[in-house]
């Protein structure tokens, strides 16, 4: 009786197994530039005598590397033994999830949804770097009036390289790492649904790094990160490459989404019921969905994009029928949901770490739960108020003033289920707390900064202007990455089986919040005073400002390099973490640091939910089956010890 | 350590679960492909509606030919059809009405992308010639994506009907390809009917 | 305080507020009232003040604009009071050190309905207060003043300067803005090449300048003086540069400098002598 669902007629042998095993991240980079340089070349041979054959070159050429890295990856060896009939064996399955192959697995099309989850972490941390380098050349330059070091071409590209890369950055910052490598095990599982699928979201993603960096080899582009049409048209092949990028992006964040999605519905541990699911994974699901419904739009408007730029088309061009609103609408349905897909996971990891740093059940804990569904509901009802002074419908500027303030309520109520949670518990000022505290000071700037905006009139006044740079930036960096950072400390332990050093954790903690208030608080003057955003140059009146701006961003970046320094060699050196260093309750706790390859031995069966602190008789779960001493447990360490 | 170095995949997960678990992964592929026709289908109306510049259809700009459309979508939803003739098949075990029913689906699909072929190479438009241009031409386009990546799926599951790897017991995979041919069928249709509101 | 009644007996009734100050719960509630007191007053003095950090007002909009921010302002503040109040008195009061093992547990108090129903019940009122706030606001900053006839411009943008033109003075084209005070003023912004956005920070107003699509936006300028017109929406390489100055002259000045660029007060321009 056949267990699986597929009958083999016959003991099949392994199929991929030649060249799946040989195929990893640098055969995928070898296949990926040859077939790249070979699509540039005939497209140019082809192409070369059009208006449009630069770009039609170039994204022949980003494609050639785009297939070839994938094909070279080994992508697709298990989709075309699919359609072969050829199925994996268990080698296949144990090779593909890294078994015995050490660091080589990082390197790799791998499965285990924990090596997945590390890889998302340095490719985070990675493009977290590169839109923080920008940064630091864009305050550098803005640091004194005048174009002194990059003129008004290059310096339009680094706004925009820093935009795009900082949003990618964000958006996969907590769920890539810790929505992959925590998730599964908090539900109690012993990988996601589709772990193949997982391994080919990240490597879809990671071809799309490059071909950012290739925006500064093709001239830049002039937009900005919103990538606004007509001036999209006008914009050398960067532009071209920006497209391929995002469309791949959606791809990767579709497939991870869908993937997080089926694995949170189906295969949480028995006894798991909704009401006693974590709030991490409630909020992760939430913002998988949501990801997975909005970011298509911006799939159409880049096609569209790029059809327009290399076919001549008409979609964004006036004089051919085309309107620029078609852009502004595709790229805002999209755009607004989007800071939430950003914001929800920040929000969560804060919101699940809470109760075990003040030892207190999570307040309100369904009211965070109808927060963040309300939140996600709205937020696919707000966009047009990005467009307010657009001139795009003036008659629904009341109704999508009327639902961008409703937004506050269910953020409110984030609000106060942290605060209720905090308040009367018993405060452990570990450094994730520190991280609670400064999500709680910059988000509500943040928070109530957006409030202003959403007023009509105000907003005529204050967008485009620094005013809703600083406000972004409070609810994006100070807010959602502050709480990926917290989410860090937090799960650094469970990934790397060592605690992160709290010293220079602590003062990259402070260096980065002083930074950060320094530099947004000096750019909401010099927006209030009626500085313009994305601009090189400006008149005197706004000189001091931009230089505290510039000050406070280089002590963020002193800060966020300390931060490095502190993952680094905590990661090498650091001191052996157990099992449960926080003494938490949720599933990833009961198994050890870092877990074994299937997570844990016996899944467990959950009986409460894991905010049970000041209740004795409240257990998230009755069976956890961790043996006293495996691996990373600190000698000693009993059964009893470790029960929920 | 031995109890730990084994990795269960998918076939330690009940069958019934893993089948569960990929109807609904195809379900929510479906959707986001959902929502990127459905921002073809906004853009095709609005662009219309605001008839910029009057060059929604400026004069002497012909339409394409409306019998090609309706042609190919009817042969892509005969191919539908005829798969779905194959997949009660195999639902009641009758290996051989899914083969006929798959094949012939298959090269229905066939026949639709080498009439799209041919309808790209004969159209009186480009891009250029304005929105409604534009708009044909990029919904043909990922009509034709989705067909391509119709056939290499229905290749796939009619290979593995020929090998012998779907019965009544394991029917899963047969329906998760039909899920699929619907929906390209669904849009095939829907957006032929845009045919209808041209001027 | 000897019942003769059939009152309850003395112990049961409350004690005087003095008295409840000094238990335990009190004392936290005396604590966080402070801290919260202290707080809104702070956040009320920074929100009265910083309207002022807004440029100079130069219109009746942008003198809306500013109340508007006012009055957010000091509506936010017992708010961010009270979370951080909160927060931070939580902090202070039960800090529990940093050590290698957490303190115990604290009171398992998984919610509380009558202050879920209190915030939400507050914040949907506060909500509803800025919403109609707003939507008045936009009101009356999109009404043009019932009376004189406005004056209407015609704004082009197009990479990287402005242009104007005075259809309704005969056809005037400036490089530079001039408006007379007092008179509602109504721009209609296109663009000839991609997106600008005609923006006078003084004057609180900002509109869009598309390509092949004339948007509109009205005000009335309130004081004399020269002031800014800035592009606020990135159009490429010179966008920091796309900039000019926009004077408000007395009307009397405003009809002699029409004369003097060629045009007629207060006369429409022949069809066609406008760009558009």
């Amino acid at each position: 009786m056949a267990e699986s669902t597929i009958v083999r007629t016959e003991a099949a042998p392994t199929s991929g197994g030649g060249i799946m095993r040989r195929l990893n991240m640098w055969t995928g980079i070898a296949l990926g530039v040859v077939l790249a340089a070979v699509a540039y070349v005939v497209g140019n041979l082809v192409w070369g005598g059009n208006d449009q054959g630069e770009d039609q070159a170039v994204i022949a050429a980003e494609l050639g590397w785009v297939f070839g890295f994938l094909i070279g990856v080994g992508a697709f060896v298990a989709p075309v033994n699919w359609m072969l009939g050829r199925d994996l064996t268990h080698d296949d399955e144990m090779f593909l999830a890294g078994k015995d192959q050490g660091t080589a697995r990082y390197f790799r099309f791998t499965t285990d949804h924990k090596v997945v989850g590390v890889q998302y972490l340095v490719l985070a941390m990675t493009t977290f770097g590169v839109g923080g380098l920008l940064a630091m050349m864009i305050r550098t330059e803005l640091a004194v009036p005048g174009e002194k070091l990059f003129g008004g071409q290059i310096y339009n590209s680094l706004v925009g390289v820093h935009g795009i890369v900082m949003i990618v950055s964000t958006i996969i910052m907590v769920v890539g790492p810790w929505g992959n490598f925590v998730m599964p095990i908090m539900i109690g599982a012993r990988d996601m649904a589709f772990p193949r699928l997982n391994a080919l979201s990240f490597w879809t993603l990671f071809p799309a790094v490059p071909i950012f960096l290739s925006i500064a080899v093709l001239r830049g582009i002039p937009t900005g990160w919103v990538a606004y049409a007509p001036l999209s048209d006008q914009a050398p092949p960067g532009m071209d490459a920006f497209a391929i990028a995002i469309i791949l992006f959606v791809i990767s964040a579709g497939i991870g989404a869908v993937n997080i999605i089926v694995t949170a519905l189906t295969m949480r541990a028995r006894g798991m019921t909704w009401n006693r699911t974590p709030i991490f994974v409630i909020g992760v699901v939430a913002t998988s969905l949501l990801g997975l419904i909005a970011l298509p739009c911006f799939e159409v408007a880049m096609l569209y994009t790029l059809l327009d730029r290399s076919m001549a088309g008409s979609f964004f061009v006036p004089d051919q029928g085309g309107s620029q609103w078609l852009y502004a609408n595709l790229f805002w349905l999209m755009g607004h949901p989007e800071v939430y897909v950003i914001l929800i996971p920040g929000t969560a990891a804060v919101l699940e770490m809470a109760p075990v740093f003040a030892r207190k059940p999570l307040f309100g804990a369904r009211l965070a739960v109808i927060g963040i569904i309300a939140l996600v509901a709205l937020s696919v009802l707000v966009w047009a108020h990005h467009m307010f002074v657009s001139g795009w419908a003036p008659t629904l500027a009341g109704p999508f003033m009327l639902t961008t303030e409703l937004i506050s309520i269910p953020t409110g109520l984030i609000f106060l289920v942290l605060v209720g949670t905090i308040w009367r518990g018993n405060i452990w000022t570990r450094l994730p707390m520190l991280f609670i505290y400064g999500f709680l000071w910059n988000f509500m700037i943040g928070g109530v900064t957006g409030i202003f905006l959403s007023d009509v009139p105000a907003d005529n006044e204050l967008h485009g202007a620094l005013f809703v740079t600083a406000h972004f930036h409070y609810t994006l960096l100070g807010g959602a990455m502050i709480g990926a950072m917290g989410a860090l400390v937090y799960w650094f332990p469970k990934m790397t089986g060592r605690m992160l050093n709290e010293r220079p954790g602590t003062v990259a903690f402070w260096a980065v919040m002083i930074g950060f208030n320094i530099t947004f608080l000096a750019m909401f003057y010099n927006g209030l005073a009626g500085m313009p955003r994305r601009v090189a140059d400006y008149p005197p009146q706004f000189a001091v400002g931009n230089m505290i701006s510039t000050l406070g961003a280089y002590v963020i970046g002193i800060g966020m390099l300390v931060f490095l320094y502190a993952i680094v060699s905590s990661w090498r050196s650091g001191k052996p973490a157990g099992a449960n260093p926080w003494h938490g309750k949720t599933l990833e706790w009961f198994v050890p640091s870092p877990p074994p390859l299937e997570n844990f031995e016996v899944l467990p069966v959950v009986t409460g939910d894991p905010y049970g602190y000041g209740e004795p008789d409240t257990r998230h779960t009755s069976h956890t089956g961790v043996p006293a001493t495996v691996g990373g447990g600190t000698p000693g360490e009993s059964d009893e010890e470790v029960q929920a | 350590m031995s109890t730990l170095e084994h990795k269960p995949e998918s076939h330690h997960l009940p069958p019934a679960l893993v089948a569960h678990q990929q109807r609904r992964a195809v379900l929510f592929f479906i959707l986001a492909d959902a929502v990127f026709f459905a921002c073809l289908l906004f853009s095709y109306f609005y662009l219309r509606s605001l008839n910029v510049n009057d060059a929604w259809l400026p004069d002497g700009v012909p339409t394409a030919a409306t019998w090609q459309v309706w042609l190919i979508t009817g042969v892509t939803v005969l191919s539908a059809l005829a798969y779905r003739s194959a997949e009660t098949g195999i639902r009641a075990g009758q290996l051989s009405r899914f083969r006929t029913g798959a094949l012939g689906g298959l090269v229905l699909v066939v026949v639709a992308i080498a009439l799209m072929i041919y309808q790209a190479m004969t159209w009186p438009i480009l891009m250029s010639d304005g929105s409604y241009a534009s708009m044909f031409i990029v919904m043909t386009g990922v009509q034709f994506v989705h067909l391509v990546l119709l056939l290499i799926v229905a290749i796939g599951i009619v290979n593995r009907g020929m090998k012998g790897l779907l019965d009544d017991g394991n029917v899963n995979h047969a329906v998760l390809v039909g899920y699929f041919w619907y929906w390209v069928a669904l849009t095939a249709v829907l957006a032929a009917c845009t045919t209808f509101f041209v001027h | 305080m000897t019942p003769d009644t059939d009152e309850l007996p003395v112990e049961v009734l409350r004690p005087p507020v003095r008295e409840r100050l000094r238990t335990p719960a009190g004392k936290i509630a005396a604590g966080v009232v402070v801290v919260f007191v202290v707080g809104t007053a702070v956040l009320l003095v920074f929100g009265a003040w910083w309207p002022n950090l807004m440029p100079t007002t130069a219109s009746d909009t942008q003198d809306a604009v500013k109340t508007t921010m006012l009055v957010f302002a000091i509506s936010a503040a017992p708010v961010m009071a009270l979370v951080w109040g909160v927060a931070y008195y939580s902090l202070r009061h039960w800090r529990r050190g940093s050590g290698e093992t957490p303190p115990e547990d604290g009171p398992a108090l998984r919610g509380n309905n009558r202050v879920a129903i209190i915030w939400l019940v507050v914040s949907s009122v506060l909500t509803a207060f800025l919403l109609i706030w707003g939507l008045s606001a936009l009101a009356s900053t999109t009404t043009l003043a019932a009376g004189a006839k406005p004056e209407i411009i015609d704004v082009t943008g197009q990479q990287w300067v402005w242009s104007f033109s005075y259809p309704e003075d005969g056809g005037v084209s400036s490089a530079t803005l001039v408006l007379p005070k007092d008179r509602p003023v109504v721009f209609q912004v296109t663009s000839t090449d991609v997106i600008h956005s005609f923006w006078l920070p003084e004057m609180g107003i900002k509109v869009d300048a598309n390509p092949s699509v004339t948007t509109t936006v009205s005000t009335t300028p309130t004081l004399l003086g020269t002031f800014n017109v800035r592009c606020a929406e990135l159009c490429g390489l010179n966008h920091s540069y796309m900039q000019t100055t926009v004077t408000v002259v007395s009307a009397d000045d405003f009809a002699a400098w029409v004369k003097s660029q060629g045009g007629v007060p207060g006369q429409s321009a022949p069809a066609g002598g406008t760009n558009g």
